[in-house]
């Protein structure tokens, strides 16, 4: 009795070693454990035996069945596991494909700059204005005492419309249009073309500018230079600075705002001519006779005031070194930004 | 303006290096753009003697030459037929470079050795040439490098001056300046009549017709005169400040130019008439040849300078062809004078010249510099034995200026400005140094008498430039504005400018941003009629170029002209290209508009760099499915389109206007081909141009939230065979109209014609949307819904199922 139990135990397992796939392992199933079984056949022979050992003897044979059934279907799970592994191996996509997608564009890099400035001053408060390309001389040029025949229309080179209309040569006029229609105190910025007929590899006739104009009580040539080193800090980082005297007949004192060189670090090099320094704007302190022009009392206000490159800006910030790319349209170009 | 330091050591006692000077002007408003080491170009140049000089045994126009350097003897081959033995002369040492690249070394010359080169004076760009070589002072020390022994040495500062700082263009300008800056004094130059030469009285009148244009006319006679060329030191000079050597006489009056910012002008006083000068205003018409031989028509009003019967010189400007200093000028009137700078730029803009002159004149010259600028002209004459002056000169200064008003600043205003904390002492040591007067009156008013050269001193704050130039910039605080706290949003127009290009450039669109100007011929190319606005652009009165000329009415033909670059340069199959910029329209009475578009382009074969979608050609539903992403984005309600462009640029059956609200706010389609073509583009190109004003208008940030229904929703799909002549706007606009408001939403899935489909009949699918806010729909509501709309469908449209 105990022969024939192992002897069918090693049979089965022999079998199970040798099943290739679970149709073999079902042949298996029914071949141990079915009607026509051995181990039937034997438990069928238990109820001859005496009484003793056919307990003994059908408990040897029910622990048989059971084992044979757990391993026949723990064969099964494996194999069903494998053939689910093997199925997924096989459908599985090659994922290091490059996604599906539609080709995207880009904006171009003095928008995006444009951008930039535009919300560090936003989130100081100042108002985004607009104002005409096509400007009149009287903005342009007297309101912001420029007057006919004055040494500083030497410049600007100007592109003129007709005697009185011109392509604004800077965004300041802006100052002015924005003065006469809003009381102080006031905080605008002016993102916009401007014109100038000079064109060479670092001139544009047409480029971008942004202007500031902050009209209060008490504004202060030190705020100024607050002001900008905050503006010049959040674009280029914590770099070196320094205000020079510099002359624009809307603005007294004046000066010309230069950056430690980001080329070079201040060592010295080509794009800085070897000064260490860039010159990126233009501010200074609302002169009087501005104000009175724009039709505030000079006596009750104090302002000041900047213009900036926007492609200077790009340009340092980009390593771009041809104005005239910004021009071109290139789309080898664009697709960088 | 060219600052030579030399120069300059003769009006102050600087030993500042000079990256010191050229940092300190920078940083007080004089920007040093260049620093120039004149001399180096001399190196390895030096004085030497010829010890003895023999005829070459193999060239009869060369000599060997033995030459003492001062420590040792080199043999030289010269061509030069003037040289002897005991001259001094400028020997090149091997190492020696010349303009133009000759570089010297030790070479055989027809077999004799030769160890440097004798100069000569064209050589070493001191002189013209004259054949033969330099021969040098007797006095000069062997060895010496002839930099030294000449003073040829220099440093030149390219310094830019701004506008408003004419009194700076001259070395006297800029030392008044570094004085201040260096708190150093300023040495004053000679400049007194020699004794002994006649009076004016009896040789010179002048008349000033016009005082407001002129309001100082001086001169100056001189007599003996020998015109030739001037001492080195002067030529050297004038030609390191970039002014050309002419003669001695010339060259006084241009080194009195560069030193006292003072123009003069010498006659020939022989050929002035009447020994008189008359100052009026040009004729009408009159013609006048400039001593540059050129004949000028002058315009009204020209300021000009003349004797007794004819005009002589452009006042201020340029000299007579005809009165102009020659060899053979014997005696010279000197002419200093005021010409007011309006006049002179008006006539200089008419006449397009611009002179070293003029410009000084335009921007205002020191009416009290006109007597010593005169005078040192004079001493100068004498100085350098060109001939004898007057004792004394001719002043015509019939009004005089008056005492110029002080200016009262406040020290609290100035400190207020500022963000400083000055005292009113240390503010008046400022300006003294920079020659002001200062009367303090002790309740914190400063009265300034700025000094005569300084017409940009008229208003406190010019004060208070001053003040802060002296101080230094970089010595005022740090502090930020103390104003109260407001937020900003960006303005609308900005807010929807920057959606937009987000939304295009994830569509595919790259941004392009073209100049405002363009070529003529590109809008005609757009087929603009002769009554459209856009077809008569403003013009510019003064274009770079015919291609910059005209003001932009539409944006097409830009992005045209950028597909046809990367067409051509760039070799793209596929192009997607916008841009947001103004445009220019005049009507018929000339008045400018501006007006803001959006434009867009889509040209080529999409999805070629992608193996997940197949490649296709874009067609007129790519650029309408981007604009009604663009405007869905931008939240722009309501939106639609209607059929057919009258745009004359677009194929009316393949385009599109676009209605925002009720209003036109564009249109979109396919070019002409003909248009197309001229661009180099191979296939269609399809455009849109929105107003992007009208974009902001109906553009809604927030809109209110609508409820929506929770009761399950039933679709059903509506398969319709129509006529072909019917439009898929036609059937939607039928659901649109359908009387039952369980139908809540349809969209148009399927679309398809030809094979199974009779001719002349199209299918059209929908997938319908039925819904109740009430209840949750049966079967059967939904049926007798879908049938009322069938038949009415088949009603309208002649629809039949399919
Ligand atoms: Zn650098």
């Amino acid at each position: 009795m105990s022969d024939e139990c192992a002897s069918i135990r090693a049979s089965c397992n022999q079998e199970l070693q040798q099943a290739a796939n679970e149709n073999d392992l079902y042949q298996i199933k029914s071949k141990y454990l079915g009607r026509s079984s051995r181990l039937t056949a034997l438990i069928k022979s238990l109820k001859d035996l005496p009484a003793e050992e056919r307990a003994r003897s059908g408990a040897a044979a029910n622990a048989l069945k059971i084992s044979l059934q757990q391993d026949i279907d723990i064969a099964l799970e494996n194999m069903r596991q494998a053939r689910t592994v093997r199925a997924i191996a096989e459908q599985a996509p090659d994922i290091t494909l490059p996604g599906r997608r539609t080709a995207i564009g880009t904006l171009h890099p003095v928008t995006r700059i444009t951008a930039k400035i535009a919300s560090i001053f936003t989130s100081m408060g100042f108002s985004i204005v607009d104002g005409p390309e096509i400007e009149l001389d009287f903005f342009n040029f007297e309101a912001l005492n420029i007057p006919k025949d004055h040494p500083a229309r030497d410049m600007h080179d100007t592109f003129y419309v007709s005697d009185a209309q011109l392509l604004r040569t800077h965004t300041s006029p802006v100052q002015i249009r924005t003065m006469q229609k809003m009381q102080p105190p006031l905080r605008i910025l002016c993102p916009g073309k401007v014109y100038r007929c000079d064109s060479d590899i670092s001139h544009t006739p047409m480029f971008h500018q942004i202007e500031g104009l902050m009209v209060d009580t008490h504004v202060s040539f030190a705020d100024l230079k607050g002001l900008l080193t905050i503006l010049i800090h959040r674009l280029f980082g914590d770099i070196s600075i320094r205000f020079r005297p510099s002359y624009f007949p809307f603005t007294e004192p004046s000066a010309e705002v230069d950056i430690q060189c980001v080329m070079c670090r201040g060592m010295g090099c080509r794009v800085c001519s070897g000064t260490g320094w860039l010159e990126i704007l233009g501010c200074g302190l609302v002169n009087p006779v501005v104000f009175k022009n724009a039709g505030y009392d000079p006596d009750a206000v104090t302002g000041l005031a900047f213009g900036l490159g926007v492609e200077r800006i790009a340009m340092l910030t980009y390593g771009i070194n041809d104005i005239r790319l910004f021009y071109e349209n290139d789309l080898r170009f664009l697709s960088q930004f | 303006m060219l600052l030579s330091i030399r120069w300059l050591q003769e009006f102050i006692d600087i030993d500042a290096p000079v990256h010191d000077l050229a940092h300190r002007l920078t940083m007080s408003g004089f920007e040093v753009e260049c620093v120039t080491e004149i001399g180096p170009q001399w190196d390895h140049i030096i004085v030497a003697e010829v010890l003895e000089s023999t005829r070459h045994p193999d060239a009869d126009k060369l000599t060997v030459n033995a030459v003492h350097t001062g420590s040792q003897t080199l043999q030289i081959v010269c061509g030069a037929p003037n040289v002897r033995a005991g001259q001094k002369v400028a020997l090149a040492l091997p190492g020696a470079a010349f303009p133009g690249g000759l570089v010297i070394k030790r070479s055989k010359i027809r077999g004799q050795l030769s160890e440097g080169m004798l100069c000569s004076a064209a050589e070493l760009s001191l002189g013209d040439p004259d054949g033969g070589i330099l021969i040098l002072d007797d006095s000069l020390t062997l060895g010496v490098p002839l930099a030294d022994a000449l003073q040829l040495r220099d440093t030149v500062l390219d310094v830019s001056i701004t506008p408003n700082r004419a009194d700076c263009l001259s070395v006297l300008g800029m030392a008044r300046e570094i004085a201040a800056l260096y708190d150093l004094p300023l040495k004053a130059p000679a400049c007194e009549l020699p004794a002994g030469g006649p009076t004016c009285a009896n040789l010179i009148a002048v008349d000033i017709q016009v005082p407001d244009a002129c309001p100082r006319y001086c001169a100056a006679y001189a007599c003996n005169i020998t015109v030739g060329p001037s001492p080195l030191w002067m030529r050297r000079r004038l030609e390191n400040c970039g002014i050309r050597s002419i003669n001695n006489i010339v060259d006084i009056t241009n080194y009195v130019l560069l030193e006292w910012g003072q123009p003069l002008h010498a006659f020939d006083y022989n050929l002035i008439d009447g020994k008189q000068i008359v100052v009026r205003a040009a004729h009408h018409g009159e013609r006048f040849t400039t001593l540059d031989t050129k004949e000028h028509t002058l315009p009204a009003g020209a300021l000009m300078i003349c004797d007794a019967c004819q005009s002589r010189a452009l006042a201020g400007i340029m000299g007579g062809l005809d009165s102009s200093i020659t060899a053979g000028t014997r005696t010279v009137l000197l002419e200093s004078a005021y010409f007011t700078p309006g006049s002179i730029a008006a006539t200089g803009r008419s006449l397009g010249i611009k002179t070293e002159a003029s410009q000084r004149f335009e921007k205002g010259v020191d009416i009290n510099g006109v007597v010593p600028a005169l005078k040192r002209a004079a001493s100068l004459i004498v100085e350098l034995n060109a001939g004898q002056t007057s004792v004394d000169i001719c002043d015509c200064y019939p009004a005089p200026q008056s005492a110029p008003r002080p200016i009262d600043v406040s020290v609290d205003t100035l400190n207020m400005t500022l963000g400083l904390r000055l005292d009113a002492e240390t503010i008046s040591t400022y300006l003294v140094r920079l020659q002001m007067r200062v009367v303090p009156n002790g309740s914190g008013m400063l009265a300034v008498i700025p000094p005569s050269y300084r017409y940009d001193i008229v208003t406190p704050v010019d004060v208070i430039e001053e003040v802060a130039r002296l101080n230094g910039y970089d010595r005022i605080p740090v502090t930020y504005p103390n104003v109260p706290l407001c937020g900003s949003d960006l303005n609308p127009a900005c807010e929807v400018a920057e959606q937009a290009r987000r939304l295009l450039a994830f569509s595919g669109f790259s941004e392009v941003i073209n100049y405002s100007f363009q070529d003529p011929d590109l809008l005609s190319g757009l087929r603009f009629s002769t009554d459209d606005e856009r077809g008569n652009p403003v013009r510019l009165l003064n274009p770079l170029s015919a291609s910059q000329s005209v003001m932009r009415t539409s944006i097409l033909g830009s992005l045209l002209q950028n597909l046809q670059h990367n067409l051509r340069s760039n070799r793209c199959t596929a192009c997607s290209l916008f841009e947001i910029s103004n445009i220019f329209l005049q009507n018929s009475s000339g008045a400018i508009t501006e007006k803001r578009l959006l434009a867009g382009l889509i040209y080529g074969t999409l999805n070629t760099d992608t193996w997940a979608l197949p490649s296709r050609n874009a067609d007129i539903f790519d650029i309408k499915g981007c604009i009604e992403a663009l405007l869905t984005g931008l939240r722009i309600q309501p939106f639609c389109f209607e059929s057919g462009s009258l745009e004359p640029f677009l194929m009316p059956q393949s385009s599109l206007r676009i209605y925002v609200g009720d209003c036109l706010c564009g249109n979109c389609g396919t070019l002409h081909p003909d248009i197309t073509e001229r661009f180099d583009a191979a296939g269609p190109v399809h455009v849109f141009e929105l107003d992007f004003s009208l974009l902001c208008a109906y553009h809604k940030e927030y809109r209110p939230h609508t409820p929506f229904s929770r009761f399950p929703a039933v679709q059903r799909d509506l398969a319709l065979l129509i006529d072909q002549s019917i439009s898929a706007a036609d059937v939607t606009a039928s659901l649109a109209a359908f009387n039952c408001n369980l139908l809540r939403q349809w969209n148009l899935f399927d679309f398809y014609q030809g094979g199974s489909i009779p001719p002349g009949k199209k299918s059209i699918a929908f997938r319908l949307l039925f819904q109740s806010d009430e209840r949750t729909l049966t079967d059967a509501e939904v049926n007798k819904a879908h049938d009322k709309l069938l038949d009415s469908l088949r009603q309208q449209l002649g629809a039949e199922l399919r």
